[in-house]
Order: C-alpha cells, then sequence, then structure tokens
C-alpha cells in the first residue's frame, strides 16, 4: 500500500491517471499529446505507476497500451468505506445528482 | 463506434489451482460473487453461465461460450448480459471475459480483461455496484479476500450487482 500512496503523491503522476480514466488504453505516444511533460517524463512516472499496480498493461501487437488499474485503490477503499457506508454515500450522491439538477433547470428557466 | 476495455490486475496469495478452482467453480463464485454461480463447461466451445440468486432473475444467466481454456492459466469467454432491447440493438457483437494467471513468488497475479463493451455497460456513480467497472473491482476483492482469509467480502442489501 506504501507504494500507491507513493505514487498518488505527485499532480504529474495523478494527471496521468485522470487521463487514462478519460480514455482507458492509450500507448505512451498517445499519453504524452495530452500532457505537457517530455517523453523521458512520462516513460519515468509509467513505471512507477506500474510498480504500484494503479497501471496495467497489454500489449496489441507492437502497440504497450496503458490501463488504469483500480484494484489497489478498491483495496484501500474497501478497507476504510466499502463495508458500512456504501449505503449513504449511494444515498448522498443520488441527493446531490437530484439537487444539482434542479440547479442546472432553474437556472435554464 | 469506439469499444470500451477494462483491465484489472490484483496479487492473491493462492496458488493457480485454487484461484482456477474459485474461478470456475459454482459452489466458490457464490460465496463471493454476490450469490452468482458460475457453471463453465471447461473446452473451448463449452457453454459459460452465470446464474443469479434468488431476486436477481432480472440479470438473467449470461449464456456464453468459451472460447480458449488452458487449466490453470487462461480461460477466455464471451459474455452475454439480458440487455435491454434498446441497448441489444447497438451490440453488433458480444463482449469478453479474459482470466489469465501467472504464478508470481508466493501470489498469483490475476489479469483480467473485459473488451469489446458498449458505453451503455459503464456506470459513472462510483458508490454502487452497478455496471461492469464498479461490479469487477468488488467482486476481485471479495475473491482475494476469500481465498486469502476464508472470508468474501460481505455486500449485503446494496441491491444490483451488474
Amino acid at each position: 500500500m506504501n507504494a500507491v500512496f507513493k505514487a498518488l503523491a505527485d499532480e504529474s503522476r495523478r494527471k496521468l491517471l485522470d487521463e487514462l480514466h478519460k480514455n482507458n488504453g492509450q500507448t505512451l505516444t498517445q499519453l504524452c499529446k495530452h500532457l505537457d511533460m517530455t517523453r523521458q517524463a512520462v516513460t519515468k512516472h509509467l513505471v512507477l505507476l506500474e510498480a504500484a499496480n494503479l497501471v496495467a498493461t497489454v500489449w496489441h501487437g507492437r502497440e504497450k497500451l496503458h490501463y488504469l488499474n483500480p484494484m489497489p485503490l478498491h483495496e484501500i477503499y474497501e478497507r476504510w468505506i466499502g463495508k458500512y457506508e456504501r449505503h449513504r454515500l449511494q444515498a448522498l450522491s443520488d441527493l446531490k445528482k437530484g439537487l444539482e439538477e434542479n440547479q442546472n433547470q432553474s437556472k435554464k428557466g | 463506434m469506439e469499444k470500451i476495455e477494462f483491465v484489472y490486475v490484483t496479487f492473491i496469495r493462492t496458488t493457480p489451482e485454487k484461484l482456477w478452482e474459485a474461478l470456475t467453480n459454482g459452489d466458490f463464485s457464490e460465496k463471493y460473487w454476490m450469490g452468482f454461480r458460475i457453471e463453465v463447461e471447461l473446452k473451448a466451445g463449452g457453454s459459460v453461465r452465470i446464474l443469479p440468486p434468488k431476486g436477481m432473475e432480472q440479470h438473467g444467466d449470461h449464456a456464453g461460450k468459451v472460447l480458449v481454456c488452458e487449466p490453470c492459466r487462461k480461460l477466455v469467454y464471451t459474455w452475454n448480459p439480458k440487455d435491454k432491447p434498446e441497448i441489444a440493438k447497438k451490440r453488433d457483437s458480444l463482449s469478453r471475459v479474459t482470466y489469465e494467471l501467472t504464478p508470481m513468488g508466493p501470489q498469483v497475479r490475476l489479469r483480467l480483461i473485459h473488451e469489446n463493451l458498449l458505453p451503455e455497460d459503464v456506470e459513472k456513480d462510483p458508490n454502487t455496484l452497478r455496471g461492469i467497472n464498479n461490479g469487477w473491482p468488488a467482486v476481485i476483492s471479495s475473491l482475494k479476500s476469500l481465498l486469502e482469509t476464508g472470508e468474501p467480502i460481505a455486500f449485503g442489501g446494496c441491491g444490483s450487482a451488474k
């Protein structure tokens, strides 16, 4: 779990994960296009993310595709949140959605 | 249309034999998969059924087919959910699930790939077990917990699994 927190304690690496969350299964070249970092820096960050198991890679022919692997985060979620809070989080998130929809409607109207 | 793909990697302290058994045996899957029973004919071309527990029959029985079967190493099968008619129209071919088991010292690396999915298979709200993206991590965590500690994760009463 230390490797996970260490990997997440860097904004560039969190940005890389955001990019994969938006668009899962990207090559190094595709990832570099969306990020303001050198190819070397992206490579270095990906190695760390893969070591922490936050990124999984699959070869498709000659292309290495990178995927966001949520399993380590899920383990953190299960450890501190999952068992007891799921119902309440669901209720709160429904409430937030409902209120935001209302607000959007009243803005339009 | 662009197809969606998920890759899940987890390390489980067990043997490839025990993990294979857990993945392919209904008595076992019932314990960690929120009551769902998997029934697989372990050969290429064999049938795969994932039978829902009582009260969740709306999920259908996922009657898929085995594409690749290498015992204790790799299983690939088609995922055949009970789609609403409007989604069934969009699905030109079924999605595929791959389990890959690789021994690594005292652990086994389980890599699960679910490919050829539609946006409709994905649930944006993370605080539910609906959707392929929320369902698999919960099922895999529960499987890991069951193999390592003897206890699955209790999802009790949190509604629809997938």
